[in-house]
């Protein structure tokens, strides 16, 4: 039972009389439990392909289901607050805020029931993913470049949603840092049961996934 | 984590650019502070000078509209339409407007007196100043037209009845040969309560002349008999005495106003009117060569002067669009309060200079405020587009940026508030000394009504001084509110620009 599909979802950049399909009736479905890595050279669309199904973009035509329902139906903000968790390349931390302010952000702006402390389950979460107590309380201005991420991957996790989106997540990171952040969204996928998409260029990181799926003008193929 | 608990943490952490625009609201909210300080103390100063001026109103000619008649028709003079004065009964009618608290409207004559001696003021007897001669004898009594029976300066308390009664309405209606005096022309003359005087015309013969005198010789006295009613005394202001003799030009106009009061008589219009008749009859009796062309029935005998005591200087203008409309041509209601942009030059001219200060600030601060929260935005978008990223409803982040500008804001006006006033205070008393200064070399002294009949209240004794003096830069709660509504007002247009930044915030182009 897939908990996010795409129908016939087509996206192009109007360039002078002709249009330039970045995707092109991509149907493609992704299962609870499950880490997929959308993998393609650069500029072949993946982060467009993201955008799409983070509802941060619209496509021209086609569809994304959340759970068999149009996310245009349940509203993109919504869909964005409750449905979904977001992790970027460039990590997008609020810098005046401590790490744990910035995951308690996130989990005041869903609607979805969490426990009650927040932040204590803040502490907990980054904790998790492996950011002490000390760190926790810093500016996240102070951290590393793998430290923020987690912070990042924390405040994605923390409304306690099933799906997690990744755009290069480790694009700006060394290799060791890299493999903590991969082992992380493997976790997520395989002992949390969540839905993990991570965009990368990056074969050795696409070759760890569950599911690699190959962008590539336009089309959206299962690679074996 | 609610939107104002994160504008909260904003404003707190990021210490530098919520000082910064602190600073720059500051400065801006002194300049809009100062500039409505002095605006309402200009406004309370013209409310209390104006108060002070009395408001008292009257109708005459327009000067400029008949300057402007004359140049019209100075080619064809014989063309040009008559300006007729508003008759008693319009006068009487204007009276009746519910914004006047009583009226009088009076026709003024001058006679001499066969049995009575005049009042000569001490100074002019000590400077032998020449006010003795037989000319002056002539008309040596003002007769002063009364209407109002209980007489207006009476009322106003510019005189005080010292002895005897007002008129009555049916002395007033019947224009009775009674009479009310000054008590010092009483004394002068020993005149009691009920004895008759004798007020004189003299008809001059203008074709033959006294050679010792040089005055045309008298061909007819017509005595009018009037009985004395009531004792007046001009009610001593403050004013008048500390006015106590500083030059020969104060003492001579001292003595002069002193001795038109004390030769003042009041009677009914009616009464003068009929002793004015007769004597133009006579006159002309004993000139038919000047008046060979003159048609009785076409003369007019007497002129109305009247003058509105309004129930409060806050009526004047809504008594002037009431009652102008009902004015022949090139008349006009002229009041007290008019002089007053004349004596408060210095301040008006502050007060200009604040409403300049006031634009430009507001402007400025829209533009500057706009834009330094633009720019601070623009650095700020990565953050913006995380909240729109993580769902965040954008009316919550314009809630966010809202709360933070307004909360910078509110510290920066309540500061202005005082600091403000204090700079409006120090600088408008400096800036209101070197417009007088300015002002003194050439100094205009406006409307002066020489009539003495509404001299008194139309007339006023103050000046740049008075009005400088009076100016005074206060907190006052209205200056509060008007810098509060003001300066919010500008804070909420400074926050337009940067509202329309956020609602087209985009957070993929931002973010990804
Ligand atoms: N505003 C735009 N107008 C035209 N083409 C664009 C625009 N933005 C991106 N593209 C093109 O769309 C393609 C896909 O971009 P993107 O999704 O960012 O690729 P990826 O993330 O795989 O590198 C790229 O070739 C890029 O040049
Ligand atoms: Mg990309």
């Amino acid at each position: 039972m897939s908990i996010l599909e795409t129908k016939n979802l087509t996206y192009y950049y109007q360039d002078g009389e002709s249009r330039r399909y970045i995707l092109n009736d991509v149907d493609v479905s992704f299962e609870k439990g499950k880490f997929y890595t959308i993998w393609g050279q650069s500029g072949s669309g993946k982060t467009t392909f993201l955008a799409m199904i983070s509802a941060l973009d619209e496509p021209q035509s086609g569809q994304v289901l959340f759970n068999g329902t149009d996310i245009k139906q349940i509203g993109y903000e919504n869909y964005r607050r409750n449905r979904i968790g977001i992790v970027f390349q460039s990590y997008n931390l609020i810098p005046y805020l401590s790490a744990v302010e910035n995951v308690q952000v996130a989990m005041s702006i869903t609607e979805n029931k969490l426990p009650e402390r927040e932040k204590e389950v803040a502490y907990n979460l980054l904790d998790y993913i492996g950011i002490s107590r000390s760190k926790a309380n810093r500016s996240v201005t102070k951290l590393s470049g793998g430290e923020q991420q987690r912070v990042a991957i924390a405040r994605a996790l923390s409304t306690n949603v099933e799906i997690i989106l990744a755009d290069e997540p480790t694009g700006n990171l060394d290799e060791a840092m890299e493999q903590e952040i991969v082992d992380i969204f493997k976790k997520l996928a395989h002992e949390h049961g969540k839905c993990v998409i991570v965009v990368t260029h990056s074969k050795e990181i696409a070759e760890q996934s569950d599911i690699i799926l190959h962008l590539h003008k336009g089309a959206l193929r299962q690679y074996e | 984590m609610s939107f104002l608990k994160r504008a909260w943490l904003s404003i707190t952490r990021r210490t530098g650019k919520s000082l910064l625009l602190l600073l720059i609201i500051l400065i801006l909210g002194n300049a809009i502070a100062g500039a409505i300080s002095i605006q309402q103390a200009s406004i309370n100063v013209e409310k209390k000078i104006k108060a002070d001026m009395g408001a008292a109103a009257t109708i005459r000619v327009d000067y400029a509209a008949m300057d402007k008649l004359w140049e019209e028709f100075q080619n064809n003079p014989e063309d040009m339409p008559e300006t007729a004065p508003p008759t008693p009964e319009l006068m009487q009618m204007i009276g009746e407007s519910p914004y006047v608290k009583y009226f009088d409207y009076s026709t003024e004559s001058r006679t001499g007196s066969s049995a009575l001696q005049r009042f000569i003021p001490q100074f002019f007897l000590e400077q032998d100043m020449g006010m003795n001669d037989d000319w002056d004898k002539y008309y040596a009594f003002i007769l002063r037209g009364v209407q109002y029976h209980k007489i207006l300066a009476i009322e106003e308390g510019r005189l005080n009845l010292v002895g005897g009664r007002v008129f009555t309405e049916e002395e007033i209606n019947q224009g009775a040969p009674v009479a009310i005096i000054s008590k010092a022309l009483a004394e002068l003359n020993h005149i009691n309560i009920d004895d008759t005087i004798v007020l004189t015309n003299y008809v001059m013969d203008y074709q033959n002349y006294n050679d010792e005198t040089g005055m045309p010789n008298i061909s007819k006295e017509i005595d009018n008999p009037v009985k004395v009613i009531g004792f007046v005394e001009a009610a001593t202001t403050p004013a008048s005495q500390n006015q106590s003799s500083k030059n020969e030009g104060d003492k001579w106009n001292q003595a002069w106003t002193e001795q038109q009061n004390v030769n003042t008589v009041y009677m009914p219009n009616g009464f003068i009117s009929k002793i004015n008749r007769n004597y133009r009859l006579s006159e002309i009796e004993a000139n038919p060569e000047m008046y060979d062309d003159v048609k009785l029935d076409d003369m007019q005998f007497d002129w109305y002067e009247p003058i509105y005591i309004l129930n409060s200087t806050d009526d004047i203008e809504k008594f002037k669009e009431e009652v102008t409309p009902l004015l022949p041509e090139r008349y006009l209601i002229a009041t007290a309060a008019d002089n007053y942009e004349n004596i408060a030059a210095p301040v008006e001219q502050t007060s200009k200079m604040a409403n300049y200060v006031l634009i430009v600030a507001i402007v400025a601060s829209v533009l500057i405020v706009s834009l330094v929260v633009l720019l601070f935005l623009r650095d700020r978008k990565h953050e913006l587009g995380v909240y729109l990223s993580l769902g965040e409803s954008k009316s919550k982040v314009l809630g966010q940026i809202i709360a933070e500008v307004l909360i910078i804001a509110l510290v920066g006006i309540v500061l202005s508030v005082f600091t403000g006033n204090l700079i409006a205070s120090g600088l408008s008393g400096s800036m209101i000394q070197a417009q007088l200064e300015k002002q003194a070399e050439g100094e205009y002294w406006g409307e002066v009504y020489y009539s003495s009949g509404i001299n008194d209240y139309m007339n006023s004794d103050l000046t740049m001084e008075d009005v400088a003096g009076a100016y005074e830069i206060r907190l006052t709660p209205s200056y509060v509110l008007i810098f509060f509504l003001v300066s919010m007002g500008t804070i909420a247009l400074s926050t337009l620009v940067p509202m329309i930044y956020i609602v087209r915030l985009n957070p993929r182009k931002i973010l990804m």
